[in-house]
């Protein structure tokens, strides 16, 4: 039996072929999933404990709880602690940017561009000249080589730098330095160096430092000196040894890592679980092919085991060798994956991509179990085989009863919609239980499509195959029919396509009403003509410059700081009160924006929540400590563009660390035409290339634009899906040709040219995919609407339909159907017709 | 071979086809010339492998000679493309297979008109049914071929040979498949159709019965014409047969 079964696999090399490509691509893709997050993963850790390879304690001043840094005082003191043999300082100050000769920044919504002080202690700081001079005197800075590199600089020229604290500020460059002893270890992160001191004062960091890294004597204890360390600071202040440093850096990497591969898994699952249809319907069309063969098997003493043994066997060799091949791609495919995102925008540091013993097992079990399972009812299928079957003229496999297939696929369906349902509506413990609930939904759902599908073959056939039937002449006609032949096949063949273009179009749909909310609302609720935005916050003297222009009308500015409120830590914002309510339309419903300070606008929904209403007062906990009352002068309703709590900016440095902006809103003053008030804004604005000026369309487009991004990511692996789709078609059409044989040998000796029989099988296939896309996109139409409308009103209000798009993926299945016909309609127009008739 | 006066439907001459080379040779055809009269059914007779078939599909165009010509008409294959082969065939050639001469997705009409369906021509709607009516599908016409009992799928198969009036109707073995009742109703209406109707008729089969309803047998043997026979009863081609074996 198994050499039956080896010598069916040779002889059918090409429907092998076919059948591994799709468990091939599903495992190609976890593979890579696992090998580009566990080379990230090791690439992080060898890093960060590499960087802190020398550092046996760090101290962070507790600068996140109110702007604390530690003095050059303690560090002196550190110093002179027995066994401490290094220390220093270090100045880390986001959002400090330099200007190349061109006026260009490096990006600074991406990874973050730092002012450092230059301390010179490669031991605890890692940072090594390459070339030129270390910054020594007030006027001098050095650049990282890669922004050196990227920007257009040349040594001993000057350049403008900005920071938060220091605004706008020539230096000449004098050196280039790299992160990281022997290597580049940055990973995007871009740095400025300072002298000491210059960097104290231009960063804002108060003749202090952001963090003290230690090195200790090997021969000295280190817990004594951790605590004689600790015992010199302030209490808030932590004192980290070296491996919790290790933890705290890579902490954050890990919970991004966590979630990203979820998502890699999610999409790989979704590739197999579409590859699982293509090979049941290969399989299922094989046997119905074999029948004869397998009649005979039985009736010459073959038991029903052995037989499905036989199509088991196959399905294991196949899953084997697909998963083999898979994780060989795989490692191939992490490149491409790591290419596909940098290309997007994200930035991964270079490192080996290690293939584990994990990966190799997961993959394994997920390529040969969902081969077998896929194989499971044809197999079961092949055992029933009566030995009669060898005798009959015409046999071919009964296709299961409509009846049966009703209530199975209704009861599919039910429990289908039922877990979506309750995934959607219910109330669940946490994000990850929802989300296995609606998954299961959305798999049992599926497999329920696939159940009932064939049910609709024929007359959505009729409707889509009559304008072809009608223009594509006998061919055309032909091709019809021979699309309702089988409506299990043709439905098995389709529902690959209808998976993938279902869950494109769910994603576009919700993409698309996410997109009417947000712009509908902004556009509501934004009345400012221009806004301007930091990466971090704006600099010096840019809120008065731009206040001081006569183009320009009202002004108002917001910034915030996190403080404790009802014992819940939340995001207090200010901003201008006497001006917001011309520049941002909230819609207060109650109150009024009353200035003077001490007075707080809420959200209505947070007031409601916390029970409160105008003219009550609300206690604020400062990061400091303090304690705060403001009274609630006003609520609002729309909370597109402002935060829950909002108090005045004279209230500011009340409580927040640093008093900064990060966004400023404006509009022309009245009678300004808006190319002079864009004109003088842009003009102000000039000196600081890294600050974002938009008009409200500009603003609405770069929100879309987000969006859009997004969701062109989540389509490219979605994509997948419908490429396996395209495979799935070419399979059974390759399988359909060889099985009409003698038909097509008989057409063409009564007189059908090869051109009229490429145009058939093109046609069939065009039917047998458009079939796939609608069924797919209706589907696709109403998940998309039942999530939408599940999602809350104020991220998504209600579902938009893109009709364009949606008549795209038809479109595009259309293509789909003529890609796959080529190879199949190849060999039918090729077939000889001597062999094809002469009676076996 | 005997002069005739009426005109050839289809002829060859020094017609040979030979598959394989060197020791795994074999001559399916040794230089044949042969050709069939206008208006006649004749049958083409021979043991397995003496190359009955082999002629039949030279001559219809589906295969080519190794050396040698054939005509439909005054046209010589062997100068055709593959494309002009396939359009001959759909207007000069009729067929008539043993087996599978239906396409099971198209109704016993759709069946009859598919040359002309494929020729994108207009079939003659008056002859058509008159086809159909002579073969007594009149009722059957909707029908599939998997409604159909086998003697009734080789009467479409007939029609559709003859709905489009080809030059000459080639058949294969056209009652292998059927019980000899029904086997003799197909014969009698192929030998009507070229009584009474004109239509050329080349039949391969190994049937002396069936061969008994020709105008004329044509022997094969070994790739070569042996011997013929005119207006044959079935007894007379019975004997000629054993007289060859012997």
């Amino acid at each position: 039996m198994l050499k039956m079964t080896l010598r069916g696999i040779l002889n059918n090399k090409i429907r092998f072929f076919l059948t591994s490509i799709a468990v091939v691509l599903g495992v190609t893709f976890v593979v890579s999933a696992f090998v580009v997050t566990d080379g990230l993963r090791s690439t992080f850790g060898d890093l960060s404990s590499d960087i802190y390879s020398a550092r046996d304690l760090t101290v962070m001043p507790d600068g996140d709880k109110g702007g604390v840094f530690a003095s050059e005082e303690y560090l002196d003191q550190i110093a002179a602690i027995d066994g401490v043999t290094n220390v220093s300082g270090q100045i880390f100050a986001n959002q400090t940017i330099p200007v190349d000769a061109n006026g260009d920044v490096p990006d600074v919504f991406g990874p973050p561009v730092a002012g450092i002080n230059w301390t010179g202690n490669t031991e605890l700081d890692r940072f090594v000249l390459l070339e030129g001079e270390a910054p020594a005197s007030p006027t001098d800075f050095a650049l990282d080589v890669n922004t050196f590199d990227e920007g257009a600089y040349t040594l001993g020229e000057t350049y403008s730098v900005i920071s938060e604290a220091g605004g706008i500020r020539e230096f000449t460059l004098t050196g280039i330095f790299r992160f990281g002893l022997e290597t580049d270890d940055s990973i995007g992160a871009k740095f400025v160096a300072f002298e000491n001191e210059t960097a104290q004062s231009f960063l804002g960091r108060d003749g202090g430092y952001d963090e003290i890294a230690i090195a200790v004597d090997d021969a000295a204890n280190i817990d004594e000196v951790q605590a004689q360390v600790a015992g010199l600071l302030a209490s808030t202040d932590d004192v980290l040894s070296g491996e919790e440093t290790v933890e705290e850096f890579t902490e954050g990497f890990d919970s991004f890592l966590g979630p990203f591969r979820t998502i890699l898994l999610t999409f790989a699952f979704v590739i197999l679980f579409v590859s699982a249809f293509l090979i049941n319907n290969t399989f299922t069309i094989v046997i119905g092919q074999r029948i004869r063969e397998l009649g005979l098997l039985r009736a010459i003493g073959a038991g029903g085991g052995q037989v499905r043994r036989s199509v088991f066997t196959e399905a294991l060799i196949v899953g084997l060798v697909s998963t083999l091949i898979g994780i060989g791609l795989g490692l191939l495919g992490a490149r491409a994956l790591i290419a596909l995102l940098e290309s997007q925008g994200a930035d991964f540091p270079d490192g080996p991509l290690p293939l584990e013993p994990r990966t190799i097992v997961f993959a394994l079990l997920v390529g040969v179990l969902v081969t077998l399972l896929s194989a499971l009812l044809p197999a079961r299928r092949a055992a029933s085989i009566s030995p009669m079957e060898a005798l009959r003229e015409n046999s071919s496999l009964d296709e299961t009863r409509t009846g049966r297939r009703t209530l199975i696929g209704g009861l599919l369906a039910l429990v289908g919609i039922g877990a979506t349902a309750l995934g959607l509506f219910g109330s669940f413990d946490g994000t990850a239980p929802r989300l296995i609930v609606l998954g299961v939904g959305a798999v049992v759902a599926f497999i329920a499509v696939a159940v009932l599908s064939p049910l609709a073959v024929s007359p959505v056939v009729r409707l889509i195959g009559a304008p072809i039937a009608a223009l594509g002449g006998p061919a055309g006609k032909m091709a019809k029919s021979n699309a309702t032949r089988s409506p299990q096949r043709t439905a098995g063949t389709a529902v690959a396509l209808t998976i993938g273009l279902a869950l494109v179009t769910t994603v576009t749909i919700i993409g698309a009403s996410l997109k009417t909310t947000v712009s509908d609302a902004l556009s509501s609720s934004v009345t400012a003509d221009y806004i301007v935005f930091a990466g971090g916050a704006l600099p010096a003297g840019v809120v008065q410059s731009v206040e001081a222009l006569p183009e320009i009308g009202k002004v108002a500015t917001f910034g915030g700081d996190r403080v404790t409120i009802n014992g819940e830590e939340e995001s207090l914002d200010t901003l201008d009160f006497a001006t917001i309510d011309d520049l941002i339309d909230a819609d207060l419903t109650e109150g009024a924006w009353e200035t003077g300070g001490g007075n707080m606008v809420l959200y209505r929904e947070k007031a409601d929540e916390l029970g409160l209403a105008v003219g009550d007062t609300v206690g604020v906990e400062t990061l400091a400590g303090e304690m705060l009352d403001f009274s609630v002068s006003g609520l609002f309703d729309d909370n597109t563009f402002l935060g829950s709590f909002n108090v005045d900016t004279v209230d500011y440095e009340r409580f927040a660390r640093v008093a900064d902006f990060t966004t400023l809103v404006a509009s022309g003053a009245d009678g300004t035409m808006p190319e002079d008030a864009r004109a003088a804004l842009d003009s102000v604005l000039e000196p600081f290339p890294q600050l974002t000026v938009q008009d409200q369309a500009e603003f609405l487009d770069e929100t879309e634009s987000q969006i859009n991004q997004l969701l062109a990511i989540v389509n490219v692996f979605l994509g997948l899906a419908v490429l396996i789709a395209l495979i799935g078609i070419v399979n059974t059409l390759t399988l359909s040709v060889f099985e009409r044989t003698r038909e097509l040998g008989l057409l063409r000796a009564v007189g059908m040219t090869r051109r009229q029989m490429r145009r058939m099988v093109r046609w069939e296939s065009v039917i047998v995919s458009v079939f796939g896309a609608v069924l797919g996109v209706s589907l696709g139409v109403v998940f998309g609407w039942a999530i939408s409308d599940a999602i809350p009103d104020d991220i998504v209000a209600n579902a938009t339909f893109p009709l364009t798009q949606l008549a795209v993926f038809i479109l595009a299945a259309v293509v789909v159907g003529l890609l796959a016909a080529i190879m199949p309609a190849r060999r039918a127009a090729k077939l000889n017709i001597l062999d094809a008739i002469s009676h076996s | 071979m005997s002069d005739t006066m009426t005109a050839l439907a289809a002829r060859t001459e020094g017609a040979s086809k030979i598959y394989g080379t060197g020791d795994t040779e074999v001559r399916a055809l040794d230089d044949v010339t042969v050709g069939f009269n206008q208006g006649a059914f004749t049958a083409i007779m021979g043991p397995s492998g003496s190359g009955k078939s082999t002629l039949m599909h030279t001559m219809a165009g589906l295969d080519p000679l190794t050396k040698g010509n054939t005509f439909i008409g005054d046209v010589e294959l062997s100068s055709l493309s593959e494309k002009e082969l396939t359009l001959l065939r759909r207007e000069k050639v009729g067929f008539i297979f043993q087996a599978f001469n239906l396409i099971p997705t198209l109704s016993a009409l759709e069946n009859i008109t598919l040359p002309m369906d494929l020729a994108k021509g207009q079939a003659d709607d008056a002859w058509v049914e008159n086809v159909i009516q002579t073969v007594g599908l009149g009722d059957r016409k909707s029908h599939r071929p998997d409604e159909l009992s086998g003697g009734q799928q080789q009467r479409v198969a007939v029609a559709r040979a003859l709905a489009s009036k080809p030059q000459i109707i080639f058949a294969d073995e056209p009652t292998g498949n059927l019980d000899s009742r029904t086997g003799g109703e197909i014969l009698d209406f192929m030998r009507s159709a070229v009584r009474e109707l004109g239509q050329t008729i080349v039949m391969v089969t190994h049937d002396a019965v069936a061969a008994s309803y020709s105008d004329r047998v044509v022997f094969l043997a070994d790739g070569k014409i042996v011997d013929e026979m005119l207006d044959p009863t079935a007894d007379a081609v019975f004997d000629h047969i054993k007289s060859l074996g012997d």
